[in-house]
């Protein structure tokens, strides 16, 4: 008796005293669980706190096939009055199904759980109640929490916003680009769980909170947003182009109203469900293109700004211009016509260009031509920013002065193309264009975001003497004084623009084609007090934006500005303006 | 001669004339005669601590006061136990009101956006209305239609978006920032994938019907 007496007291003393850190160590290791807490997304909103991508959680339900049928079949092994394997797994499968349609076909279902993996998922994106249900009918199921990003307009600024990954993080578009801003950070803490799974009271213990990630606010109008990308889509299909690309900023901010090309995928569906002919990119900022005549206004900006012309002074512009080596002609074939200033802006006349612009000089052009940010990145704060290209100065060879001024030899981005004529509407002032408006961090504190430097490009009078100008582009005639861009116009308001044809390169020549064109419109709406400032893009259209003849993006500019107007009840000008003379006679 | 000291008979003691030994064997006498007549006599100096009974007040005090505690402390871990699964229950509770509230403003926002707006208006037959007259009022009173007034005309505009298989829309329910635990303690054994189960990098095919999408497609967020 003493011998075990002894026993027990070495056994006691064993466990008490030698294994006791070990044994706690284990013990600790059962009980204690370190919980993730997850970081919220934050959102992406436009300019009037209207969601345009948001998260939300959601369960998936998984599953362990092996494991949980093994289980099921040493319970029935066991007792009868266990549910058969093949039975159970028949119901599980039927159950979900039933709560979840389509979503869930019950073929498949049974495929998985009749499988031999050893985890799989059987439905995501599943509404949590719903979820919670079924893993009360059938514990075998199990719940994972799912961050799931909603896009409640779809394709709607889909360019600008981008989709997030599988793992909740950007892939493209804003998403990826202010995925830090956006993401936040996880937080975690620990507490001791019993074998249940209940919680010990009194053990919660290293609480870090998760940060939740800020909001972003953006700069679009959604309604607006969505009419562009519409008619931008509309414009493409009836052109014919290959891509169309629009982009609305305000005149007096520089801040990006709307920003769209056709052919925006829908992240709503998820990224990889969209066709594959879906335009994944942002057009207007990554993909630089020859702006042609829409150039000229630098040209005019310049000769008005150093007094070098008038709008109404006469010019005997001739048919063709020989420049630095190169010979250039308008577009249509005359003799020596007398255009006044205006008149060569409002048709377009290359010749007329180029004389006004020797007289501006290669320096001052140059200068000019850095002033309208030409060749410099915006800073957006989109990503895939191109900076265009406009050749250095010192790398101007004789053909050079010859193509600038015209459009051609020069590439620019469709945002720096509209952000000249902001330049122009907002009294001389170039405003760099912006998209992100504020960001909104989880407690609610607003950050605006910089506002950015100005430019000052050219004096006020200068600008209200080119926009001014400028308006012979829509006016409308049946004899000489007709402008190029007539179908731009609003009936009563003044709408002032340029249209711009601009060749494309073809390769096989390595010259410059004669059936591939750029075909841009700018515009500024209204002329004597401006709002917006729209700039269109359209890639070798065979005809107009709206189907007609010729190939125009004017009608495009009409319509947008058109219901802009009308959206925001702007007053109408008060007067057409005077009449402007573009032939003298 | 040797006169006997009855037991009965106590002759006053002449404390005076006493000898320390005198006065012990008076005492050891008196004791002896207490012994032999049966009854109990105090004698003067030390006390004894009571009897049995005197004592039971005092004990009985103690171990009731024991009792009691250990019944608190019983108590008292218990209630907090019970409250920790009932504080589970209320999350879980307050968790699926707020999933169900998140799934409500979501449809609420789905259905405010600008595409679903224009989607139900070329439902209902509406159009665009392009380029509609204007009415200005001059100072004197007189008005004036700017623009040629005409009944709005043209087929509606078709959808933008490449149309979302209806079902999914449906599950997809999400919830307002969950603060409290995510997956909540159940009160009930969850023989099944727990929390702790995560899979590893899995390229998943999202459980969608789409005719477009063959479930062999790349999953959605996948390609890097």
């Amino acid at each position: 008796m003493f011998l075990a007496l002894g026993l027990a007291a070495v056994q006691l003393l064993w466990i008490q005293v030698i294994d006791a850190p070990q044994l706690s160590a284990e013990a600790a290791n059962q009980r204690t669980t370190t919980e993730v807490d997850p970081a919220l997304r934050g959102s992406i909103t436009d300019r009037n706190a209207n969601p345009i991508a948001f998260t939300m959680e959601a369960k998936a339900l998984t599953f362990q096939p092996a494991r949980v049928r093994k289980e099921l079949e040493e319970a029935k092994a066991k007792s009868d009055t266990a549910p058969d394997v093949d039975s159970r797994l028949d119901a599980i499968a039927k159950e979900i199904h039933d709560r979840l349609g389509d979503a869930a076909p019950e073929k498949e279902l049974k495929e998985k759980l009749h499988g031999d993996d050893t985890f799989v998922y059987l439905a995501r994106s599943v509404d949590p109640n719903i979820a919670a249900q079924i893993s009360d009918k059938f514990p075998e199921v199990g719940l994972e929490r799912q961050d799931i990003r909603e896009y409640p307009g779809g394709s709607l600024a889909a360019n600008l916003v981008g989709a997030t990954g599988w793992d909740g993080h950007g892939l493209l578009g804003l998403e990826d680009s202010l995925d830090s801003t956006l993401a936040g950070t996880d937080g975690s803490q620990t507490y001791d769980r019993g074998s249940d799974g209940a919680v010990i009271p009194g053990s919660w213990r290293d609480k870090q909170p998760a940060v939740d990630g800020s909001s972003v606010e953006l700069t679009i109008d959604s309604d607006l947003q969505y009419y562009v990308q519409q008619q931008v889509q509309m414009a493409k299909d009836k052109s014919g182009a290959k891509d169309a690309s629009a982009v609305v900023l305000d005149s007096h901010t520089g801040e990006v109203l709307a920003m769209s090309n056709d052919s925006t995928f829908n992240p709503a569906i998820g990224v990889g469900n969209n066709p594959r002919t879906v335009e994944m990119g942002n057009l207007p900022v990554s993909t630089p293109f020859e702006p042609g005549s829409v150039n000229k206004i630098v040209t005019a900006a310049a000769a008005i700004e150093y007094g070098l012309t008038t709008p109404d002074e006469v010019l005997e512009v001739p048919g063709n211009i020989q420049m630095s080596g190169v010979s250039v002609k308008d577009a249509w074939d005359h003799g020596v016509a007398p255009y006044t200033a205006t008149g060569v802006f409002g048709k377009s006349s290359n010749v007329g260009t180029l004389m006004l612009a020797q007289r501006v000089g290669e320096d001052r052009y140059a200068d000019m031509l850095s002033r309208f940010g030409l060749g410099q990145r915006t800073d957006v704060g989109l990503p895939g920013e191109s900076a265009g290209n406009v050749p250095s100065r010192d790398q101007w060879s004789g053909g050079t002065f010859a193509n600038l001024p015209i459009g051609q030899g020069l590439s620019m981005t469709l945002l720096q193309m509209t952000g000249m004529y902001q330049a122009i509407a907002n009294d001389g002032v170039r405003i760099p264009p912006r998209i992100v408006k504020a960001t909104v961090d989880a407690s609610g504190n607003r950050t605006e975001t910089e506002a950015p430097e100005e430019v000052t490009v050219v004096s006020p009078q200068t600008a209200s003497t080119v926009r001014d100008m400028f308006r012979s582009v829509t006016q409308n005639d049946t004899g000489n004084q007709r402008g190029t861009g007539v179908q731009a116009a609003v009936d009563g308001y003044q709408i002032s623009g340029k249209t711009g044809t601009a060749q494309q390169v073809d390769p096989a020549c390595k010259c410059y084609s004669n059936s591939n064109y750029w075909i841009t419109f700018a515009g500024i709406a209204p002329a004597d007090n401006p709002r917006y400032v729209v700039g269109i893009m359209l890639n070798a259209p065979t005809r107009s934006a709206d189907g007609s003849g010729g190939q125009s993006a004017a009608p495009l500019f009409h319509n947008i500005a058109s219901w802009m107007l009308q959206r925001d009840s702007v007053p109408m000008s008060p007067d057409p303006g005077r009449r402007l003379v573009l032939q003298a006679d | 001669m040797t006169v006997q000291v009855s037991s009965t008979e106590m002759r006053p003691a002449r404390a005076a004339n006493r000898t320390g030994a005198a006065e012990r064997a008076y005492k050891k006498r008196t004791q002896r005669a207490a012994v032999h007549s049966g009854s109990a006599i105090a004698v003067s100096g030390k006390n004894r601590t009571g009897t049995l009974t005197a004592r039971i007040p005092f004990v009985a005090t103690i171990l009731v006061l024991l009792a009691m505690g250990l019944a608190m402390t019983l108590l008292l871990t218990t209630r907090s136990a019970e409250d920790s699964y009932q504080l589970s229950a209320a999350r879980a509770h307050n968790q699926s009101l707020a999933e169900e509230k998140a799934a409500l403003e979501r449809d609420v926002e789905t259905a405010n956006s600008a595409p679903k707006l224009a989607e139900e208006a070329a439902k209902l037959g509406m159009v665009p209305a392009n380029d509609p007259a204007r009415l200005v009022v001059h100072p004197d009173g007189s008005v004036e239609v700017v623009g040629k007034p005409a009944p709005a005309s043209g087929a509606p505009v078709p959808p933008l978006d490449v149309a979302a298989p209806p079902t999914q829309r449906g599950n997809a329910v999400a919830t307002a920032p969950n603060r409290g635990t995510t997956q909540s303690p159940r009160a009930t054994p969850q023989p099944g994938n727990g929390t702790e189960i995560q899979a590893q990098g899995e390229q998943l095919v999202p459980v969608i019907p789409s005719t477009t999408a063959p479930t062999t497609a790349p999953p959605s967020g996948g390609r890097r």
